[in-house]
């Protein structure tokens, strides 16, 4: 151990406080240099000193009678206050430790939501994704290039009727999904280009 | 002295207790409020406010330190609160100037601070002052310190270190065991 290693524990030495390890160090140290000799002996009259005139420096303050009246006037109708704080405190910290289990599950009840309720809106115009088709009728004039009408028995969202039949929804007009496109169910029907389909929404 | 039967008391809320706690420890913690703050009156409320919260939280000490620690913990909280609140306040002249009004002609309490030593402790920061309170009025330990303080050993001791030397600067002829030059000294080696 060096000066500065000593005084780096000087408090600790002092005070007592140093594992026996280093205590043996330091009074190793201390048997063979003066001015860290001088330091410990330094810091113990400067303990004892300032005690001693920290202590005349404060020694005839006491308690005022009016402060302990108001302090014991405040004990006796401090009761039902320190049970609401208490309470405060109790359910503020209850909140802490629930406020991370509750906002995930607030997220997770939110995306919940936010899925299901595109689902519903996506259910209003939405369309079987392979649709059973009972009839196709011609336009009036029976030309392929106008429009047709197909009767489906179930319903998916537009997008997926879009990817399976290539399909562009135009209009939703009560039960009647208006859609113009190409589509082909299983290869055996096609219907091009344009397409009036009935659902049953 | 044994901390439990009163606080088991307080906890109660029997009669009596809050008075067994203001004689026991009242007196020693006005006046190292005092020494923290350098003003009697100042001292006085801070006392009674530190009671106050003392027995509202009474029913959450779980006893890891003395009592005289945990209402000492919750002194220095008050005082720091203020000093930080009247650091707000700087800019109001007028309010400052009517606190000095105030408290010059109300000198009985702050009589024993015209030592030359309390003044010189008011002159410190207040880092510096906690330190030395705690260590040489408060008696307390390095690690001690460190956990009323919040602050790691290392910190305590540079504190420590440049309080002695400030008081040691304000200071010069009342105490010559201020002197530092076993410290300068073994800097140099």
């Amino acid at each position: 151990m060096n000066c500065r290693d000593f005084q780096n524990e000087l408090y600790e030495y002092v005070e007592g406080t140093l594992s026996a390890g280093a205590r043996a160090a330091a009074e190793q140290h201390l048997t063979g240099c003066d001015a860290c000799r001088r330091a410990v002996e330094k810091e113990r009259k400067l303990t004892q000193a300032l005690y001693k005139q920290l202590q005349q420096t404060s020694e005839t303050l006491t308690v005022r009678p009016e402060t302990i009246r108001s302090i014991l006037a405040a004990a006796r109708t401090e009761s039902p206050t320190s049970t609401m704080a208490d309470s405060i405190v109790g359910l503020w910290r209850w909140f802490r430790l629930a406020a991370v289990p509750s906002s995930l599950l607030g997220i997770a009840v939110l995306l919940m939501a936010i899925h299901f309720s595109g689902t519903r809106n996506h259910e209003r115009i939405s369309v079987p994704i392979m649709p059973r088709v009972s009839a196709v009728t011609p336009s009036a004039n029976n030309n392929p290039q106008t429009a047709v009408s197909v009767r489906m028995s179930y319903r998916l969202p537009i997008r997926q009727f879009h990817q399976e039949g290539n399909l562009v929804v135009d209009a939703l007009i009560d039960e009647t999904v208006v859609a113009s496109g190409t589509y082909n169910p299983g290869g055996k029907q096609s219907v091009s280009p344009k397409l009036e389909i009935k659902t049953p929404l | 002295m044994n901390d439990v039967p009163l606080v088991t008391a307080l906890q109660a809320q029997e009669p009596g207790a809050v008075q067994e706690m203001l004689d026991r420890y009242g007196d020693r913690l006005l006046r190292s409020a005092f020494l923290l703050c350098g003003n009697g009156t100042e001292a006085q409320d801070f006392v009674q406010e530190t009671f106050l919260q003392a027995m509202r939280s009474v029913h959450r000490f779980q006893g890891r330190s003395t009592v005289y620690t945990w209402l000492h913990a919750i002194l220095l909280n008050l005082i720091r609160n203020h000093r930080r609140d009247q650091k707000r306040l700087v800019y109001d002249e007028e309010l400052l100037s009517r606190e000095v009004a105030e408290e010059n002609p109300n000198q009985s309490d702050a009589v024993t601070a015209s030592s030359a030593l309390g003044t010189a402790l008011q002159q410190l920061s207040s880092t510096h002052r906690e330190v030395i309170v705690l260590r040489y009025y408060e008696n307390m330990k390095i690690q001690e310190i460190a956990g009323h303080l919040d602050i790691s050993g290392g910190t305590v001791k540079s504190r420590l270190h440049y309080a002695i030397q400030e008081l040691q600067k304000l200071l010069p002829g009342e105490l010559n065991l201020f002197g530092a030059c076993d410290t300068e000294e073994i800097e140099k080696r």
